[in-house]
């Protein structure tokens, strides 16, 4: 995203802030501080995102969104928690807590960090002059956050592997799936992402290629049995870990020891009645046992609790992939499995659940069962 | 021929009084007198209540009747030579090293 300036941050654009609903809004109602010349008395008392935190301006007025807003993952960053708490112990989470204040809670989203300015966490900045706007802007707000992974993966940044076909042949938005219900939250308190309802979902578009008379082969033969990426995505960011520190003045910052691109296909942890796939990707996600120790020794004590290959959803679909072109590119080849090898040692207690123990065969009996033949 | 023809008006007589007579017995003939008192009666009953006048009074909010700002903040925040001058922030180097 291109650095703006920190005058073009606050430039308002008068014709905006003079036309709408909004307009009949005063300044100092949402944001406080004082209608005065003097720049320093204005400002004090001044909040400059009104829209955050529990009293939530847009809230007075937007109370069916504010309802289930509250509760959602932008809001509730619960997803960290779970992953973290999980891999601890409930006398470490305090000291987790202060951490995550220093260098995980400034990555959540309030109603005006995307519909009013780029999100805080990439420096804020009005987007259109303070024009309230009603569908974010994919490049400054979505992918100022999800930049290195889904941003990368789906503009086709990482070199070498193209664009998702739905930007390439479709021009899609972040927006064309993932829907504004999705975005604001459902009224529950879900613990991590794939928590739940799955959204969005493949089949909202493609109900047609995965009936049973699709007449596409694969669809028949494997069902159930993956998920879609599976197939349809090809090699995506992993992440080694994140460790995170403090300069002496205290500023906080992170080292990411380094990342890499590859897929890998790995056992569904949790299989639901939603996502009841046998086989999933899986993500190397940025974790270590020791990367928090700046904050104090052994935090994660149970780090095993959880795998650091996690199941994903790489934005980088692809009708035709190596895994959708032939079947032995799948069937009897290790290398795209996350097999034990494929793991740290380290890791290997960790990832127990979702190691591929033994990679499927080309079994033509199998195959021909699987067709009703 | 005379006694032919006299017989042949009586059939005919005989069977015009017959078609009459199983009309006149039919349960569901249309009896059109009846609907016409009905549909006078519709006319003449009373109109149904209106809904909206059992409902009170709806409040009227005071509505602002044009576009009203902070005119001080919306003076300095659209003059961008004035923004430039003022908004300087502190640059502060990130020590993050990797994709974040």
């Amino acid at each position: 995203m291109p650095p703006v300036e920190a005058w073009e941050r606050v430039l308002i654009n008068e014709e905006a802030i003079r036309s709408g609903v909004h307009s009949f809004i005063r300044c100092t109602e949402c944001h406080g501080g004082a209608d005065l010349p003097d720049m320093a008395q204005a400002h004090e008392g001044m909040v400059a995102d009104p829209s955050e935190g529990p009293d939530n301006a847009c809230g007075e007025c937007h109370t069916d969104i504010q309802e289930a807003y509250v509760h959602s993952l932008h809001v509730t960053l619960a997803g960290y928690d779970t992953a973290l708490y999980e891999r601890s112990i409930p006398e470490n989470h305090p000291i987790i807590e202060e951490m995550e204040s220093y260098h995980c809670s400034e990555c959540h989203a309030s109603c005006g960090q995307c519909h009013v300015s780029q999100p805080s966490s990439v420096g804020g900045g009005l987007l259109e002059g303070h024009e309230f706007v009603r569908t974010p802007p994919m490049s400054r707000t979505c992918t100022g956050c999800h930049g290195s992974r889904v941003r990368n993966e789906y503009t086709g940044r990482n070199e070498g592997y193209p664009a998702d076909v739905h930007l390439t042949e479709a021009r899609m938005n972040c927006v064309d799936c993932h829907t504004g219900e999705e975005m604001h939250g459902i009224g529950v308190d879900p613990t991590h992402r794939y928590e739940g309802t799955r959204q969005p979902r493949c089949e909202t578009c493609h109900l047609d290629a995965l009936s049973a008379d699709s007449g596409i082969l694969q669809h028949t033969i494997h069902g159930q049995d993956l998920a879609c990426e599976v197939c349809h995505s090809i090699a995506y960011k992993n992440c080694s870990n994140c460790h995170v520190q403090q300069t002496e003045d205290g500023v906080p910052y992170y080292e990411l020891e380094n990342s890499w691109m590859e897929f890998r296909i790995g056992l569904n942890l949790e299989r639901t009645p939603e996502r009841p796939w046998q086989y999933v990707v899986v993500r190397h996600i940025p974790v270590d046992p020791n990367q928090f120790e700046f904050y104090g020794e052994n935090l994660l004590p149970n780090f095993d609790n959880r795998p650091t290959w996690e199941y994903a959803t790489p934005h980088n679909i692809q009708r035709v992939t190596p895994q959708s072109e032939r079947c032995e590119n799948c069937h009897g080849n290790p290398a795209i499995f996350l097999t034990a090898s494929a793991v740290r040692p380290e890791e290997q207690r960790a990832n127990a659940s979702v190691i591929v123990r033994q990679v499927p065969s080309l079994d033509l009996l199998t195959l021909v069962e699987a067709l009703g033949y | 021929m005379k006694h032919h023809s006299r017989l042949a008006v009586g059939l005919g007589v005989a069977l015009i009084g017959l078609g009459l007579a199983a009309c006149a017995h039919r349960q569901d003939a249309l009896d059109i007198s009846s609907l016409l008192v009905q549909a006078e009666v519709t006319r003449q009953a009373s109109p149904p209540l209106l809904i909206a006048e059992e409902t009170p009074t709806p409040q009227v909010f005071p509505v602002t009747p044009t576009p009203e700002t902070d005119e001080n903040c919306l003076t300095c925040h659209t003059d961008q030579e004035a923004l430039k001058a003022l908004a300087v922030e502190e640059e502060v180097e990130s020590l993050s090293s990797g994709e974040g």
